[in-house]
């Protein structure tokens, strides 16, 4: 009976703190969402990295990111099976490719490049998700505007 | 509490006092141009504080040793009080600090991101602290640089911005200020993202800003970083910064960016 009872405590414990992230991962992809124009799940295929010079003498890290497409969510993708990306990051940091598919949420630049949207812009794709990222988005209140393009 | 970081040893703070004991790690330290008053409690306990009633130095990272106190560069006065400190076993720091996250930030020094899927805890608490949802330390190339600004802020009573694992959003944090000064974060804009740190001192030319941040090379560290790539300055509302400065730094670092 102690034993159920210490099962049932524990399973408790575990379901709160899963809720808990859950909620947490849940609206950032809202807010991802929110303010950015571009989102689709994919399957990373390859990277590259290079130093690009800043100022004198510094330099950071561009890195390009392949991948194939899955699932267009939001905005104009064309007929694209595959797209790349890039995003910084400093010089040095470790960059890796993960094995999963993921949600993510993009930008364009003024030469109609995709780059990553910043932290808080990948995600699992988790069916979840993904159907939050294909909901309406929310009117853009000082509460939800965050610069994740500019 | 003393802390040792690469040879160095770092007092932190322990709300507005510091203590020093034994401290014999005398090889760097980060001066200013304050000046101090000496009192002596006892055969072995001296009170040191400074003149300026808001000091904004390192003064956590003064570095004694068992004979002699070293530099004191710009030091005029109390600097004969100094050489007589020379068989003290034990020295009693107090100072009116304005920048107590400082001492929160410098105790982290060292904490690595795990590579791979692993995730480092400690890192993983900086991404709680900023009520940012994974479960990895760097998970998909994040950035963890607003993560960390946001546990030391909040063990400092500060509420973080919203979303404070981006740097930007440090920007909506307390006030904008027009130059560096010690304990500031300072943002470094790109396209989505940027890197948020504290800034801890300046280079002799004046051209360079030591960083104390996270992310700097996968972990907790100081970094050298060009003057003129910082965007803003940002410090908490309430914090006054009249007197405030930015000491030379010449403590160990690591050069962020170059190809050197």
């Amino acid at each position: 009976m102690m034993k159920k009872i210490l099962i049932l405590i524990l399973t408790y414990c575990i379901c709160m703190q899963t809720s808990t992230a859950n909620e947490d991962i849940i609206e950032g992809v809202r807010l991802a969402r929110d303010n950015t124009d571009f989102a689709v799940v994919i399957s990373y295929t390859r990277l590259e990295t290079e130093k690009i010079e800043i100022s004198e003498n510094y330099y950071e890290q561009k890195t390009i990111y392949y991948a194939d497409i899955i699932e267009k969510i939001r905005g104009n993708f064309s007929n694209k099976t595959s797209l790349s990306f890039y995003a910084w990051s400093e010089s040095g940091d470790s960059v890796g490719l993960p094995i999963q598919d993921k949600l993510i949420f993009l930008c364009k630049d003024q030469d109609n490049l995709f780059y990553f949207a910043g932290p808080g812009s990948s995600f699992i794709a988790d069916p979840r998700y993904v159907y939050i990222a294909k909901q309406e988005k929310r009117e853009l209140t000082g509460e939800t505007t965050v610069q994740f393009c500019n | 509490m003393i802390l040792t970081y690469n040879g160095y040893a770092m007092v932190q703070s322990t709300g507005h006092s510091f203590e020093c004991e034994e401290i014999s790690l005398p090889t760097h330290f980060i001066h200013s141009s304050n000046t101090f008053d000496l009192y002596k409690l006892s055969d072995s306990l001296y009170r040191l504080e400074p003149k300026a009633k808001t000091s904004p130095i390192l003064e956590h990272l003064y570095i004694f040793n068992k004979y002699e106190y070293q530099g004191m560069r710009g030091i005029s006065g109390s600097q004969k009080l100094f050489q007589k400190l020379n068989t003290s076993k034990k020295i009693t720091l107090k100072f009116d600090m304005n920048y107590p996250w400082v001492g929160t930030a410098i105790s982290q020094l060292g904490i690595k991101e795990f590579p791979g899927i692993k995730a480092n805890p400690e890192v993983m608490k900086y991404h709680k602290a900023a009520k940012y949802g994974t479960n990895n330390d760097s998970a998909d190339g994040d950035a963890w640089c607003g993560s960390f600004i946001a546990w030391v802020m909040s063990e400092n009573g500060f509420t973080p911005p919203k979303i404070a694992v981006r740097a930007s959003e440090w920007k909506k944090f307390g006030k904008m200020i027009n130059k560096p000064i010690f304990g500031a974060i300072g943002f470094k804009f790109r396209s989505g993202g940027g890197h948020v740190g504290f800034v801890i001192g300046q280079s002799y030319d004046g051209n360079d800003l030591y960083i104390l941040g996270g992310n700097q090379g996968n972990q907790v560290r100081i970094s050298k970083y060009p003057k003129n790539i910082w965007a803003a300055f940002i410090i908490p509302e309430k914090v006054n910064t009249t007197l405030s400065t930015l000491p030379f730094y010449s403590g160990h670092s690591s050069k962020r960016g170059s190809e050197a």
